[in-house]
């Protein structure tokens, strides 16, 4: 049945696949981990439940996406062994070490100290459990600074040394293999734009519940921390997004030249094409709409300095070139969307209309998700620019692959599409659904009666009504009808 | 009372003694490393029995 199709282009699409499916939850929880940190701080330093209640509402969501970041984490790493064995063997003593610390934090500082988190509250202290709640905040960053230094060195290779057998082995220094050069720029714009995700959603749910209830008191506190966190964010983003694309002109030029269009090299200063259709076969880029100069002005700081194009590197080492191309132009378009947001939000608080403009609402809704989107075109941005190599310039993909027929890779392939959607999917719709609740005043935890005391009259906690049963208090929102 | 203000029953419960709750923060701490430790392990079952 899958005979006629390629082994290695089916490899490329489960890895694709799965990375993409993956990526959205750590890309979400490294953020949210921050944002919980936060939040306790503010309600151990304040004393306002408003904090607690909020803490408890995307507790409950960070462990949802944490779970399903996790599983889809190690999938991956076990389809290293699958599919990428040839990749495996030879990258393995370099790469095998700073992917094991990757695991030890997840295990060790992440699912063990989220475990306190979820469920420790009232069994280790207020101290002790905010202690572990900084402990999963700094392990989602460490395991981000793992695997994006693994993933840094495989577009940057320095450090190594080849083995008498071909294997990349590590040269003296470790540090030269962990501080690759693409190393602190990936490193400072994917945390950004992690912690940008999660602002983005949490401004969306906001917004979503200010649009039902402007009043609502959670709302407006989650929607104003996403709003400042998009203005004074998105600004470094792009300045740290120009960094980066920086350095991979210094390293990887074949992936900017695909991300710019540029075929052809401009002696006399290239233009930035805005949109076009990048046609391979014919070199060029068809209904291009270009701004003269431009893109030398911007990858220079000089409007007449000449940049070389792709006609200047061997056909067989070039990039995909549209992928990279529309990709790109995702990733910049969304970051600029969400500057505008921001400086929007901005403009709103200074009026004093930052919870009475629904058109502002109804935008950070629609932006709710754009990180996601974002940090996906900007990972294929950077994956697919790699190109067609895996260790860049030294590597090459179709060298990577497990001697596997087609049909057990696409056998392989069918079985992660059906369970990652009927998994994840679940997992997905589960988070919507607790999103689509309004945060409300002595908000519910993980565990059933996790709900904090029931007032009776004042603030003398009076005895639970119903323990382990309700999932809200009679008292808890007179709208709702519950009485 | 305002919901923004201190709410003394939230932030001011009694706590145990150290010991307890630490003994609590390692309980917890390992029943969760080793669930994970499991699920890895089902799905390396799952992937490459």
């Amino acid at each position: 049945m899958f005979e006629g199709l390629d082994a290695l282009l089916l490899a490329r699409a489960q890895f694709a696949f799965t990375v993409s499916f993956h990526f959205i939850f750590p890309a979400f929880s490294i953020g949210l981990a921050s944002y919980l940190m936060v939040l306790e701080g503010l309600w151990l330093k304040t004393g306002k439940s408003l904090y607690l209640d909020l803490f408890k509402y995307w507790l409950k969501i960070f462990a949802v996406a944490f779970a399903m970041g996790v599983v889809s984490g190690i999938v991956m790493s076990y389809q290293f062994g699958t599919n990428w064995a040839v990749f495996s063997d030879r990258a393995g003593p370099v790469i095998g070490p700073l992917m094991a610390y990757e695991v030890l934090t997840a295990f060790f500082l992440e699912a063990g100290f989220l475990g306190v988190m979820l469920f420790g509250m009232e069994k280790v202290g207020r101290k002790i459990h905010f202690a572990a709640t900084c402990m999963v905040a700094m392990g989602t960053f460490i395991s981000a600074f793992w695997i994006l230094s693994v993933n840094s060195w495989m577009q940057t290779p320095t450090g190594y040394e080849i083995g008498a057998n071909g294997q990349f082995l590590p040269g003296p220094s470790w540090w030269a293999i962990v501080f690759n050069p693409s190393f602190p720029y990936r490193l400072v714009h994917t945390v950004i734009a992690a912690y940008l995700t999660t602002a983005l959603a949490v401004g969306g749910v906001g917004a979503w519940h200010l649009l039902k209830d402007k009043g609502n008191a959670h709302a407006r506190k989650m929607f104003s921390m996403a709003m400042w966190m998009a203005a004074l964010v998105a600004p470094i983003q792009i300045f740290a997004g120009d960094a980066h694309g920086l350095n991979t002109l210094e390293h990887q030029p074949a992936k900017v030249m695909a991300m710019e269009g540029h075929y052809e090299s401009h002696p006399d200063g290239a233009p930035l094409i805005l949109f076009g259709i990048p046609d391979s076969e014919a070199g060029e880029v068809k209904y291009a709409v270009e701004i003269p100069k431009l893109s030398s002005l911007i990858l220079k700081h000089d409007p007449n300095a000449p940049l070389a194009g792709l006609d200047t590197i061997p056909a067989e080492d070039h990039p995909p070139v549209g992928v990279v191309f529309w990709a790109f132009r995702v990733m910049v378009g969304i970051g600029f969307a969400m500057l505008g947001l921001g400086l929007w939000s901005l403009f709103a608080r200074m009026r004093g209309k930052l919870y009475d403009w629904p058109l502002l609402h109804k935008a950070a809704l629609v932006m709710g998700p754009s990180g996601f989107v974002a940090v996906i075109a900007g990972w294929f941005t950077t994956e697919v620019g790699r190109q067609p190599f895996t260790v860049y310039g030294l590597l090459r993909t179709a060298d990577s692959a497990s001697p596997l027929d087609a049909p057990a890779v696409a056998g392989s392939l069918i079985a992660f599409v059906v369970i990652y959607f009927a998994v994840f999917g679940m997992g997905t719709w589960y988070v919507l659904h607790l999103m689509g609740k309004a945060p409300r005043p002595h908000e519910f935890g993980v565990k059933r009666g996790m709900k904090g005391p029931i007032r009776t009259a004042g603030i003398t906690p009076g005895p639970t009504q119903n323990p382990g049963h309700a999932e809200r208090l009679p008292d808890s929102d007179p709208t709702d009808g519950a009485i | 009372m305002n919901e923004q203000e201190q709410e003394p029953g939230r932030t001011d419960q009694v706590e145990g003694p150290l010991w307890k709750r630490l003994a609590w923060l390692v309980a917890i701490w390992t029943a969760s490393v080793a669930v994970l430790g499991a699920v890895a392990w089902l799905l390396r079952l799952w992937i490459a029995p």
